[in-house]
């Protein structure tokens, strides 16, 4: 795309009445007085771009993963520019520093673009509005936007036509966003901008990447973390038709050949040799060092009130112990990159990524020398702009939940591809994938709570502990006067990495499946004993109260379904699920249905957030019911779909989504759907059988 | 090698063991078909040879010679695939959209065999096609609408 010099002195200050109907003032939204136009487009800002034949084109920063980035962050434009949503293309930003270091995660696109996007088009439509009482001799007051057009009476004149006039003027540095009562296309379920090109085949994935005289690579990487390459014979595949050359590289044996099959089979066949580690893992030595870790390994402590003192006193404590085991990502899309050296210098990448900016420092650091990034930077620091010889282009991504946000792989084709004048495509085999993944963390929870007399919590006492583990989630609204939340880090053993809804996923199955197990030790409905404790939650509380009446919670009767229910603020937004269990046969269990009331305030687009929630539950299904991942000596146990399961669509039950009408600012979406899934049927199987369930994936029978 | 891939011969000099899915991605640029496991074990490769769904990424090529064999490419000439396209529109099934080549390919094969597929039709040809993101439910709904739908 073209690279619109930006300059940083004109962040603008913008006070504009916002939904809640609070000022909001000094929001970045890069634009600069000085508008960029090129050719004959107008871009305004570097979120928008307005072309003569009137189409819009929206720059996103947010990569496309499946979440909806590519249609919700338009939405926020299309509303205030006031323009047709079928003009309007979108693509995908550069690398180009202005845009921030881009870094798609934690369920956070909708929420950072919320004030920024909006702000950017609705001081574009006035910058129209004022070209177009221009072009008609008007004053501003008397005329309207709409459909991409600058209305007055009876007469009407697009965009498009206005770039002229428009680009001769400053930008305005003072709007009003619109009321919620005044939006068209915020709150609609509008059909989603990727998926024409979804349904026949021609959306461009990382693999899908096809250049001239491409060549393909994979790696064989070390059995288990730490393994050294100690050699390798190239002669053991270079007999084979198709491959090209074989060589090592920092993470391992690189094979280049004519098609990814060739070199898939060739990684197979290559003969190896790697160091032995002096001490090796497995699930349990794990288990049994992370158990160990004590307060030395302590990165984290919050508390409220006096814990300690209260469990002194008390004789009524209850001690549990959560083992809940490391996930894999399994992204349909196994990890790759293509990368091109050209002859003038530069580098061109194509990489499915959840952040372009990461793949762009990985990539700089080897494809330069260490002199050529100091001259290029001091070039940049006289002349402005940034080093654009190196170029990353996102394709969509076949999943991310936060596997992309790592870029071994992308280090890797840097590496191969250095050596080459081709495009070289670098691919891993599904093994390759699942093996290098940045796993979910195994965590161990110490959680201990104090009860009074009426059987509610006076104390709580929750310890995490496992390698690279955090507190996102544990910090539960349940109102309890003395709490302690503790950290324990200890190491890795596998590499970890962001897993859709990251700590929450542990942190809120520990605390809900206990808040059951203490409703029913002292004989409370779950709901009636929730809802007790979250009395100065109110929005919480209404997703529970809204879910208990969607699901007929109080007049189930526990015969042929058993109900479970669990609820969590995570990422932002307020989600609670049901779960029913039908019995199938003598203390079996099979999922029936899936109730989901949420509310993440303004709904953008509330068929995606029903997406979003429906895939979370989804998401949560595998690792509550399916999946592990296990260590024996050292290597990761599991290979393929074969003994790594997600679930399938006949294991699925029917969902149902409700989501609360709010004028609260939108909150994350791709997350929060995760965490109360598995708590939900742990305590449907407790309601059940008595059981409670310590471990994941939770036995159903 | 020649291949009939959606009507179209085609003359290929690849390697004698590969499988059909790596002919159509890598030598003939048809990338709608998807790798995911090379196994047989997730359906993303899903395409209709003489009409019956077979995971591409563990079919030989060579055995395909003589034989039909339709993509996502091929959707024109087929009245099952069109229909299926529609009405993943109308539910808004995709996400990430990766394995949906291989959805749709298994359900048009559904189609091909009912008009309107049961629930248990359904459960049990669409078991086949693994997907990460969660369509299932509006899979489901889809294929259980499509009549109404897709007229």
């Amino acid at each position: 795309m073209n690279q619109i010099p930006i300059s940083r002195r004109d962040f603008l200050k913008v006070s504009g009445l916002v939904a809640s109907g609070s000022l909001f003032l000094g929001v970045n939204v890069g634009c600069e007085s000085q508008k960029q136009n090129t050719s004959n487009n107008l871009m305004p800002n570097i979120w928008i771009r307005v072309s003569p034949d009137n189409t819009i084109t929206v720059i996103v920063s947010e990569s496309e993963m499946g979440q909806g980035t590519y249609t919700a962050l338009p939405m926020l434009v299309a509303e205030e520019l006031e323009v047709n949503w079928d003009k309007v293309l979108v693509e995908r930003a550069s690398v180009d520093p202005v845009y921030g270091y881009q870094f798609t995660g934690g369920s956070n696109s909708i929420r950072r673009g919320w004030g920024k996007l909006r702000l950017a088009a609705a001081l574009t439509r006035e910058l129209f509005i004022r070209a177009g009482a221009l072009h008609f001799k008007v004053d501003k007051e008397r005329c309207t936007a709409g459909q991409g057009y600058v209305i007055t009476g009876d007469k009407k004149i697009s965009y498009g036509e206005l770039i002229p006039i428009a680009d001769g003027l400053e930008i305005d540095e003072q709007v009003s966003l619109k009321n919620i009562s005044e939006f068209s296309i915020i709150g609609k379920p509008v059909p989603r901008k990727d998926l024409v090109s979804k349904v026949n085949g021609t959306a461009l994935f990382g693999m899908d990447i096809k250049l001239k005289d491409q060549l393909y690579s994979t790696v064989v990487h070390p059995p288990f973390i730490g393994a050294k390459l100690i050699s390798y014979d190239p002669a053991s595949i270079t007999n084979m038709a198709g491959v090209i050359d074989v060589f090592s590289i920092d993470q391992g044996v690189a094979i280049v050949g004519k098609d990814t099959w060739t070199v898939f089979e060739a990684a197979k066949i290559l003969a190896v040799e790697w160091s032995e580690q002096v001490e090796c893992q497995d699930t349990e030595t794990i288990i049994d060092k992370t158990r160990q870790l004590d307060e030395n390994s302590r990165v984290k402590e919050e508390t409220l009130g006096n814990v300690d003192e209260v469990f002194k006193s008390s004789n009524r404590i209850v001690k549990r112990e959560y083992i809940l085991p490391f996930q894999a990502h399994m992204t349909m899309e196994t990890m790759n990159c293509t990368t091109h050296f050209k002859d003038d210098g530069d580098v061109e990448i194509w990489v499915p990524t959840q952040s372009p900016s990461g793949v762009y420092d990985v990539a700089k650091n080897i494809a330069q020398s260490k002199i050529e990034r100091k001259l290029r930077q001091l070039k940049n620091d006289i002349l402005g702009g940034y080093d654009d010889t190196i170029n990353v282009n996102t394709t969509y991504l076949g999943g991310g939940f936060g596997r992309r946000l790592q870029h071994d792989y992308v280090s890797e084709s840097v590496q191969i591809s250095k050596r080459y004048k081709h495009p070289v495509q670098h691919v891993w085999s599904r093994e390759e994938d699942l093996k290098q993944d940045y796993f979910h963390p195994l965590t161990l929870h110490d959680i201990s709570v104090c009860l009074d007399d009426q059987g509610y919590p006076l104390a709580w006492h929750h310890i995490i502990k496992g390698g690279g583990v955090n507190a996102i989630g544990a910090d539960h609204l349940y109102d309890i006067p003395n709490k302690k939340i503790e950290v324990l880090n200890g190491p890795e053993y596998l590499r970890k990495g962001s897993w859709r809804s990251v700590g929450a996923h542990y942190n809120v199955y520990v605390i809900e499946h206990l808040i059951d197990e203490l409703a029913l030790q002292s004989n409370y409905d779950p709901i009636e004993y929730r809802l007790n404790l979250l009395k100065n939650s109110s929005r919480l509380s209404k997703v529970i109260e809204t879910v208990a009446e969607l699901s007929g919670w109080s007049e189930r009767a526990n015969e042929e379904y058993i109900y479970g229910i669990a609820a969590a603020r995570t990422f932002g937004s307020y989600v609670a699920e049901v779960v029913m269990l039908k019995k199938i046969k003598e203390n079996g269990f099979k999922l029936h249905k899936v109730f989901c009331v949420v509310d993440c305030g303004v709904a953008v687009n509330p068929d995606i957030v029903k997406q979003q929630m429906e895939g979370g539950i989804i998401w949560g299904l595998t690792a509550a019911t399916k999946s592990k991942i296990t260590v024996n000596n050292c290597q990761v146990e599991q290979k393929n779909f074969y003994n790594y399961p997600i679930i399938r669509l006949d294991e699925v039950p029917s969902i149902e989504v409700h989501i609360l009408k709010s004028s609260e600012n939108p909150e994350g979406i791709g997350e929060p759907g995760v965490p109360p899934l598995a708590p939900a049927i742990a305590n449907a199987v407790l309601n059940a059988t008595g059981r409670s369930s310590y471990e994941l994936p939770i036995r159903m029978s | 090698m020649i291949l009939t891939i959606n009507g179209k011969v085609h003359e290929v000099s690849v390697p004698d063991d590969i499988p059909l899915l790596w002919v159509l991605r890598d030598y003939l640029k048809l990338t709608g078909t998807k790798y995911g496991c090379g196994v047989g074990a997730c359906g993303s490769c899903m395409v209709l040879v003489d009409g019956d769904p077979q995971y591409s990424c563990i079919l030989k090529a060579s055995d395909c010679v003589d034989k039909d064999v339709v993509t996502i490419e091929g959707a024109e000439h087929n009245q099952n695939i069109k229909k299926v396209q529609q009405a993943w529109i109308k539910h808004q099934v995709p996400q990430c959209g990766y394995c949906q080549s291989g959805q749709i390919l298994m359900a048009a094969s559904l189609l091909d065999k009912t008009n309107s597929p049961n629930e248990e039709d359904i459960d049990r040809a669409m078991s086949r096609v693994l997907c990460r993101c969660g369509t299932y439910p509006r899979v489901k709904s889809a294929l259980l609408n499509c009549d109404k739908n897709c007229e």
